[in-house]
């Protein structure tokens, strides 16, 4: 097995190989958990996670593990999890564990000054991103927002996520395609599947609307309104792109495996640019988006979650 | 009349409302239009062209195409009169050069 530790920007990022008994160490800890997928963590500087490549796949299938997964930053990417299976995420005190094993085994691959900060990271992980969230809000007496500092609260006293259900619903375009929803419904309503006839924009439902549109702000923007990168409690998968300084757009997984969306006030639909349908190695990251050309990531969208 | 300029997804689409003079001048570019059978092509994200409205009718115009919607029916003919193009100017001294230009083929 190979780790990579996700740190550096510029430079290429330190990675080793472990030994035997550290393979199986690491197999111990990770088989059957919900676990991130090896997918770019786009907007983080520093610290990212670890990114694990188990060598065969036979290895893998033995051990209950994808054959590359990212663990540990806050960011999280698509989880591999089966739909509707409660495969638990690890807990704040597990991730904190491992990581600080994971790290032991560099040895000197990585250099001092790294190891130290990586360290000192991982002794306040929550931290990192929710104080940026604390610090950017105003105040506000809503229950919603109340709700949200407790959340953040909980999670950076080191409180465990409640298990990832991953919840995707059959594709249902006749909802959206009609002369009464179709004009008054973005991608953005369809991707949290909440039909506000509001043209819903991120952020506007919590009260943090935002006009800049790049993958940082449109994600705080909807982070603020529930729907975020890491996977608590139920979820529907949603992808975020841009059109650099322009426009954003989301995609939202459904059941059957593939992905949807509905390009503004047109039609929701399962295929791209290209007019092929977003399954199978076609995704999101890598189809035919026009100019939407920032793949910001994928996200995680409470079911239920509403929007405005 | 509004012209809107169909491109974006989330944020709601550019849109202009047509001066009196611009407004005689769509009227004599949707006379002698010749009808035809095919549609345009679905757009998907990106440039998607313009849409016309009044009360009474929406008017479409993107890749050589203006299609015409009234009273629940409705008409496609070929852009033989330049109407997207002069849309397009319309768009381009309003700043959004840029959007219709977006590469998308």
């Amino acid at each position: 097995m190979i780790v990579t530790l996700d740190v550096f920007s510029g430079r290429p990022n330190p990675s080793w190989t472990l030994s035997e008994k550290e393979a199986r160490t690491l197999t111990e800890r990770f088989a059957g958990r919900a676990l991130q997928a090896a997918t770019a963590v786009e907007g983080v500087l520093g610290y990212r996670g670890f990114i694990v490549q188990v060598p065969g796949d036979d290895v893998a299938k033995k051990a209950a593990l994808p054959d590359t997964f990212r663990f540990g930053g806050l960011v999280a990417g698509e989880f591999t999890a089966p739909e509707g299976l409660a495969a638990s995420a690890l807990h704040a005190e597990e991730a904190h564990d491992a990581a600080s094993w994971l790290l032991s085994t560099a040895r000197g691959d990585v250099e001092d000054p790294v190891l130290s900060y990586v360290t000192s990271v991982l002794k306040e992980p929550t931290r990192q991103r929710e104080t940026q969230e604390a610090e950017a809000a105003a105040p506000d007496v809503s229950e919603d927002a109340q709700d949200k500092e407790a959340a953040a609260e909980a999670a950076s006293a080191g409180a465990a996520l409640a298990a990832c259900v991953i919840v995707n619903t059959p594709y249902n375009p006749g909802f959206w395609n009609v002369p009464s929803v179709q004009p008054y419904n973005n991608c953005y309503n369809y991707a949290m599947n909440w039909r506000s006839n509001t043209f819903a924009q991120p952020g506007r439902i919590s009260g943090h609307p935002n006009s800049v549109m790049q993958c940082a702000n449109v994600g705080t923007a909807a982070d603020w309104d529930g729907c975020k990168t890491f996977c608590s409690g139920r979820n529907k998968n949603v992808a975020l792109v841009v059109w650099p300084g322009t426009d954003y757009h989301w995609y939202r997984k459904h059941s059957e495996g593939f992905w949807g969306h509905k390009p503004g006030g047109t039609a929701a639909r399962n295929t791209d640019n290209s007019g092929r349908v977003i399954g199978g190695a076609l995704t999101p990251q890598n189809c035919n988006r026009g100019p939407y050309t920032s793949f910001c990531g994928y996200r995680f969208s409470p079911e239920g979650m509403q929007v405005r | 009349m509004k012209v809107e300029l169909d491109a974006f997804s989330g944020r709601p689409n550019p849109s202009w409302t047509l001066s009196p003079e611009d407004a005689e001048e769509l009227t004599k570019r949707l006379q002698g239009l010749r009808s035809v059978d095919q549609a345009p092509v679905e757009p998907g994200l990106g440039y998607r062209g313009f849409v016309l409205s009044s009360p009474e009718r929406e008017i479409r115009v993107y890749q050589g195409f203006v299609t015409v919607k009234e009273g629940g029916i409705t008409k496609r003919y070929a852009d033989v009169n330049q109407i997207e193009r002069w849309l397009t100017e319309q768009a381009q001294q309003r700043g959004y050069g840029s959007i219709v230009s977006d590469g998308t083929p």
